[in-house]
């Protein structure tokens, strides 16, 4: 059953500086979506709207049609891996993933460095591991809709390779949400695209699109 | 679902009880010192409640203090329970209300022990 998530009338300012205006994009499971845009146009802020820890003016976030206004309260529809480390670091990886319903074994056998040391504290990975397994735990966590802010970044290229694959793989049962500035690593795993510029979310059906637009130079 | 926020919380609590933790025991065993320097006989003792106001301000003045640094330096954090569910004004007032029972739990062991030390002098 394919189920999709729709964000509608995003309106976002911080005082008088306008950050996003009349934003509307649609989800869904079976997809990978990506949105891109340049730093500062709010593509974050976007995700924590449809998260529910940012308040907009006016925003309405719907599930299959259903509006919900805070769907973090619910795990099992959504997940969201910010920008910045968020999984306290004096925890094991062993509790992190029984906590997020994930399989500690899946990640050992597709990335046998941590097979080494399976159950360190989060604190003693590298920021790179550290990224990985915050991405992965997102991703693999059971929930109708993951949305992974920058998961590429900080990741040297052959797990960013691997860490496609899984993707890919993992859309299968759930749909996906990606931002990120490395683009063509965000072109090779996503159905749709979207841009947000000027305030504005554009459709890309092009990648020719992205320098039409103001995105690529 | 319920099971797995209790354990969030307490993973939370986990991440600074160490200065709470500290304050409580600096208090009983101030409560303690007083009380036993003051009250020759346990027929004077009506309890420790008569020595614990100062303390009590003391913990929740360290408590704000606390409140303050987990909503500056931990706002990271927070994404780690909300992806678990938890809002981060019920988290924050759960871990206080643990406190705050761990607080009053030291206590009452306190006057305890209190009075039992009056009663064999």
């Amino acid at each position: 059953m394919m189920n999709w998530l729709e964000v509608d009338s995003v309106n976002l300012e911080f005082g008088e500086k306008r950050v996003l205006s009349d934003i509307y994009m649609r989800f869904e499971t079976g997809k990978v979506s990506g949105i891109l845009g340049r730093n500062g146009s709010g593509k974050s802020c976007l995700l924590r709207i449809i998260f529910g820890t940012l308040r907009a003016r006016y925003s309405n976030v719907r599930f299959n049609g259903k509006a919900v206004s805070r769907p973090f309260r619910n795990p099992e529809k959504i997940r969201y891996m910010p920008q910045v480390s968020f999984i306290p670091k004096y925890l094991r990886l062993k509790n992190i993933f029984e906590l997020y319903g994930c399989s500690l074994p899946e990640l050992l056998n597709d990335f046998t460095e941590f097979a080494r040391e399976p159950n360190l504290p989060f604190g003693h990975y590298s920021f790179g591991h550290k990224r990985l397994i915050e991405t992965w735990v997102i991703l693999k966590s059971p929930s109708e809709f993951v949305m992974l802010d920058e998961p590429f970044s900080y990741i040297m290229p052959l797990h960013v390779e691997k860490l496609k694959q899984v993707i890919k793989n993992e859309k299968s049962g759930k749909g996906i949400i990606i931002t990120d500035h490395l683009y063509r690593d965000l072109l090779d795993v996503t159905d749709d695209l979207y841009l947000i510029a000027d305030y504005a979310s554009l459709t890309i059906r092009d990648p020719g699109d992205l320098r039409k637009y103001g995105y690529l130079a | 679902m319920l099971r797995r926020q209790l354990r969030a919380i307490l993973i939370f609590y986990r991440g600074f009880w160490v200065p709470p933790g500290l304050v409580t025991l600096f208090s009983c065993l101030a409560i303690f010192y007083i009380s036993q320097s003051q009250i020759r006989d346990h027929k004077e003792f009506y309890g420790i409640l008569m020595f614990t106001a100062p303390f009590f301000w003391i913990k929740t003045f360290t408590n704000l203090i606390m409140l303050l640094y987990l909503i500056k330096l931990k706002a990271h954090e927070m994404y780690f329970y909300a992806n678990l569910g938890m809002r981060k004004r019920e988290l924050l007032i759960t871990v206080f209300l643990i406190d705050y029972l761990l607080f009053f739990s030291a206590l009452f062991l306190t006057n305890l022990c209190l009075k039992l030390t009056l009663i064999s002098r």
